[in-house]
């Protein structure tokens, strides 16, 4: 796609935008939905821009979004950096590869972020039983070919 | 990579087991809180719209109804003081501790949980408002839950329904004791180790106990739907709703704790209970 070169503060305004959309107040019947917003605008970044936003951006950002929804410090962190890292490995492929099957890809990865949370919480003793905690993985990847295209298209209105 | 997954391990482990990580929580939480706010704010333009929208007539049968609810509950009120100064001299006609009526202070709710696992809320109010970890938060018609962390401009408060939380109640008609524990549902909690014999029926209150110096005695928390005796087991099942409109309340109260009152208590605690073994008698 288009090779772009977004300025940091675009970047920024994306993980801030992601932040909010994650602790926005929704109806209890669709939270269970609630796309992961934050890991996607991380894959989108990582993606695009693999030598500004890496697994040290990831990771802080996860740190961020603990504090937010008041999990143990550290949670989503790592499993930030875990997607940022996998994602990394592959840009190259992922670039390549036609929306659907990025939101394949985004599917897996968001769903691997999601178990490595779960794990966490398990171990530490806060769990959950059911495979509900995984409905994000597919909103996400339902939601990612219109993400993708939009932070495009702003990118490009902003270059 | 490497270095950043030992160091979120590092974290998880300190922040799960002990407490060092408060302050840069608090820190970043503090700074954090904008975001809070923001997040509430389509909440916030639907309310207002909807105050603005509203009309005239409307308002005026609001404040009708207010004020006639007023009424109502200053009449209680005027009883409420009398029964509080005969109660005060029955108690120290016991020798037992006076009670001190709580103070509260009112704060705003300015966010949920993003999380259908996890059952909390954001109020408004934070270390700037002396508001600690550990105060009981009710809404105008029971117990809500507990603050579990203070930043300094707002705090996160656990609901008595989330899956952590257990709240000591007994039921106000015969002061039977026992532990309501939150499921993740809103709409109801479980009682804890009933025995099948003892007396809780359909439709009984159940209020704080204060047994475990967290929430103060006397709140309503729940009210039993239904009791359940299986023979094959060794416990009833006994369900409540909770009082408080636990997704629902905009403002909550934020009981003060009395610290002279805590550390006095903690010391006295073990000959009171002694002597009088009356369930709700601290404080």
């Amino acid at each position: 796609m288009v090779a772009t070169r977004a300025s940091s503060f675009f970047i920024f305004f994306c993980f801030s935008a992601s932040f909010l959309f994650s602790i926005l107040a929704l109806p209890s019947a669709v939270s269970y939905l609630r796309p992961e917003w934050v890991a996607m605008v991380v894959i989108y970044w990582v993606i695009k821009s693999p030598a500004k936003v890496g697994v040290v951006v990831a990771w802080s950002s996860g740190l961020v979004l603990d504090i937010l929804e008041g999990n143990l410090l550290g949670v989503n962190a790592l499993s930030l950096a875990v997607v940022a890292y996998l994602v990394l490995i592959m840009h190259q492929r992922i670039k390549l590869f036609p929306l659907i099957q990025q939101s394949f890809t985004v599917f897996l990865v968001v769903g691997i972020h999601l178990m490595i949370g779960h794990l966490i919480r398990n171990v530490v003793g806060d769990s959950v039983s059911g495979m509900a905690y995984l409905f994000p993985a597919f909103t996400s990847a339902v939601i990612w070919p219109v993400l993708y295209l939009f932070i495009d298209k702003v990118t490009l209105k902003l270059r | 990579m490497l270095l950043v997954a030992v160091l979120s391990c590092v974290l998880i482990f300190v922040d799960s087991r002990f407490d060092y990580l408060d302050k840069v929580r608090h820190a970043l939480g503090s700074a954090l809180t904008p975001m809070q706010w923001l997040s509430n704010l389509p909440r916030g333009v639907v309310d207002w719209v909807d105050e603005v929208t509203t009309s005239r007539e409307q308002l005026q049968e609001d404040v009708d109804a207010m004020k006639a609810r007023t009424l109502v509950l200053e009449r209680k009120a005027q009883k409420f003081a009398f029964i509080m100064a005969e109660n005060g001299r029955l108690r120290e006609l016991l020798n037992a501790s006076g009670v001190v009526d709580d103070t509260v202070k009112v704060a705003e709710l300015i966010g949920v949980s993003p999380d259908p696992f996890k059952h909390y809320v954001m109020v408004s109010k934070g270390r700037s408002d002396q508001i600690m970890v550990g105060q009981a938060v009710l809404d105008s018609s029971g117990l809500i839950g507990q603050v579990i962390e203070v930043s300094e401009f707002a705090s996160r408060v656990l609901l008595i329904s989330d899956n952590s939380h257990a709240v000591p109640v007994q039921v106000n008609r015969n002061g039977v004791r026992a532990i309501a524990l939150g499921n993740g549902s809103y709409d109801f909690l479980e009682l804890a180790n009933v025995p099948d014999t003892a007396d809780i029926k359909e439709g009984d209150l159940l209020v704080s106990s204060g047994l475990g110096g967290r929430f103060p005695p006397g709140y309503p928390v729940a009210e039993v739907i239904s009791v359940q005796h299986d023979p094959g087991q060794p416990f009833a099942k006994v369900t409540a709703l909770p009082k408080a409109q636990l997704n629902r309340s905009r403002l909550v109260l934020i009981v003060a704790k009395h610290l002279s009152d805590i550390d006095g208590q903690d010391a006295d605690n073990g000959e009171e209970s002694a002597s009088i073994p009356t369930p709700g008698g601290t404080e």
